[in-house]
């Protein structure tokens, strides 16, 4: 039995900060990430048969919970911020944390399925192929809807895309 | 350009953008895609993320697979037949050797047990051929023979021993 619990051990100490990352991209508040992980967790306990791809599955539980959050806390505009910073120049970090709220704005008024692309591609570094598993779709789909997502992003953030200062600073942070 | 071929051709521009080609070559070779390229790019400011607290979460996950593990009727029975037992591995690898020297070693203290395998079995084998009939009187009737056909093969150690490979086993009808 302890050798069954070391493996589940290792598919949380595995799987959870990736989920923690995935949830808190799509939802902005740390502790409310952290509570929604461990609920994806106890939902696996829950499954019945073991997954043909267990990352895919973690995803899809964590992708249901934030569905179910969404429609019942309405997102706000209010986005915890609380990210790591490197140091240097205060007005230049607080530019780049402007950039931020304003990308997670947008990012958030995209349709659900666009932000789970999107989500997955830029910030997770999943494979198309990995995230046609997660939102069980063809590859082919995962493509337009990244594409969608990147145009509609593209529209809401506007004229502000055509200003260099930004881009210069996400340089800079990475 | 179909939407089907933007879509491959953004993909692959974004795959190159993911692997730090630099912005502007690939703006550059895809300038129909060079704003969503950009707006990709634009989103890495956001891959930095606070540091999890999933300590408690891991202690929370790990009782719960504890008690469903007692019970059962869920993922963990998976878990619990998949799980690598070493100490049972190592035991059936003991038990597995044990009895595969024990079998050497009797063979060899025991020759009458070599011959008996040589002279048993080594010789091509053939049945008594058995009739089937089909009718009172015998005249539909079919006839069959087992034969086992065999060869010697001698084995290196300790000592050659021919040991027999039976190479066919048939079963022969004949129709009067």
């Amino acid at each position: 039995m302890s050798d069954a619990l070391s493996e589940l051990g290792g598919v949380y100490d595995t799987y959870a900060p990736k989920i923690f990352r995935y949830i808190y991209h799509r939802l902005g508040d740390q502790s409310l990430a952290e509570d929604l992980t461990s609920e994806v967790f106890v939902r696996f306990l829950n499954a019945r048969v073991a997954p043909n791809n267990l990352a895919a599955f973690l995803y899809r539980i964590a992708h249901n919970l934030i569905v179910d959050y969404l429609r019942q806390h309405p997102p706000a505009l209010s986005l915890d911020e609380d990210v790591p910073s490197d140091g240097g120049d205060p007005a230049q970090l607080a530019e780049i944390e402007m950039e931020r709220v304003r990308l997670r704005r947008a990012l958030h008024r995209l349709a659900s399925e666009q932000q789970q692309v999107i989500v997955l591609k830029f910030l997770e570094g999943l494979s198309n192929e990995e995230i046609a598993r997660v939102i069980d779709k063809p590859v082919g789909a995962v493509k337009a809807l990244q594409h969608r997502g990147l145009a509609t992003l593209r529209d809401l953030l506007g004229a502000e895309l055509r200003r260099a200062a930004p881009l210069e600073q996400v340089e800079r942070v990475k | 350009m179909s939407e089907r071929d933007f879509e491959s051709k953004l993909d692959d521009a974004l795959r190159r953008l993911m692997l730090d080609v630099p912005v502007d070559d690939l703006t550059a070779s895809e300038p129909d895609a060079a704003d969503l390229i950009r707006v990709a790019r634009r989103l890495q400011v956001l891959a930095p993320t606070p540091a999890p607290q999933l300590a408690d979460g891991r202690r929370r996950f790990l009782s719960l697979a504890a008690r469903r593990l007692d019970r059962g009727g869920s993922i963990v029975d998976w878990f619990r037949r998949t799980a690598p037992r070493p100490a049972l591995a190592f035991a059936v690898a003991l038990v597995a050797l044990l009895v595969a020297a024990s079998a050497m070693i009797f063979s060899q203290s025991n020759p009458a047990l070599q011959m008996t395998l040589t002279q048993t079995v080594a010789p091509t084998f053939t049945a008594t051929p058995t009739r089937i009939s089909f009718s009172p009187d015998g005249a539909r009737s079919v006839d069959l023979r087992l034969s086992i056909d065999s060869h010697d093969l001698p084995l290196p150690n300790p000592q050659p021993v021919p040991a027999p490979v039976i190479s066919a086993i048939k079963l022969t009808a004949f129709h009067d």
